[in-house]
């Protein structure tokens, strides 16, 4: 085993917790988001219990990580914002949540990662 | 390595999974229409192919244009579906669609009329949709 490898494994798994997902509020949208092929707006503000501004906020900061898809459009006459995950924001979740898991079980096999990819690039 | 997430974590570890498994629960509460849209879609494939051998071609056109547009704006209002219904919904729709042209075909050209064709091929052609909702019931 290399030094390299050594070292991965010895990292705490909360070093891999995902800074743009770590929020509680943006966890639970990427959660109910990773569920659903795509999601009205206001099923997710209702799901996760915000308002409207926070909602948007959040999924504007998630938007901009690249971790969810904004789709705009109509039902009728009436405007709908539609949701959905993107492939690297269901590969960050997988991983934020596989390190929630690590911690939470502290099986010493969970230190061991990076198949997911590191969320931190500090 | 430096520490970027600590300092902000109002939650723990386990409640945060909980959130998220609370968060998962919702949308599979939100996406139970999903099996009823398709099993409705096979009851009203099988009524409609039922009544072909009565109504003939033109009332069975007219008929699927009038559902079409209701489904479509059903299925368009729901504010969720769960994740795989899109597969899942392409898959039954194209086998019903592959098995309602050959019924059709078949039907129209050498059992126009016959009842005794038309119930069971009903039956026959409404199958994917009734799996596709049976499938979507044990998700």
């Amino acid at each position: 085993m290399s030094g390299t490898e050594a070292s991965v494994e010895r990292v705490h798994p909360r070093h891999r917790l995902d800074p743009v997902i770590h929020s509680p509020v943006r966890l639970s949208i990427m959660a109910c988001l990773a569920a659903a092929e795509r999601a009205e707006f206001g099923f997710v503000r209702d799901a996760v219990e915000v308002s409207d501004s926070l909602l948007s906020k959040q999924v504007t900061t998630l938007a901009d990580a690249g971790y969810v898809k904004v789709k705009k459009g109509y039902v009728g006459k009436y405007p709908r914002t539609w949701l959905s995950l993107s492939t690297a924001g269901r590969r960050a979740l997988d991983a934020h949540l596989a390190a929630l898991t690590a911690i939470v079980t502290a099986a010493p096999s969970a230190a061991v990662g990076a198949e997911a990819g590191p969320t931190e690039s500090h | 390595m430096k520490d970027t997430v600590d300092d902000f974590s109002p939650l723990d570890p386990a409640a945060a999974l909980a959130r998220a498994e609370e968060a998962r629960s919702a949308v599979r509460a939100g996406s139970g229409w999903t099996t009823w849209y398709l099993g409705a879609f096979a009851a009203t494939s099988a009524v409609f192919l039922s009544l072909t051998a009565w109504g003939g071609v033109a009332v069975y056109a007219s008929s699927w244009v009038v559902y079409g547009v209701i489904a479509s704006w059903f299925a368009r209002r729901e504010r969720v579906s769960w994740r795989g219904f899109d597969r899942l919904a392409s898959r039954c729709l194209l086998s019903w669609l592959v098995l309602q042209c050959g019924v059709g075909a078949l039907g129209f050209n050498v059992f126009s009329n016959d009842a005794l064709y038309w119930v069971p091929a009903a039956g026959m052609v409404a199958a994917p949709l009734l799996v596709g909702a049976w499938r979507s019931a044990h998700r």
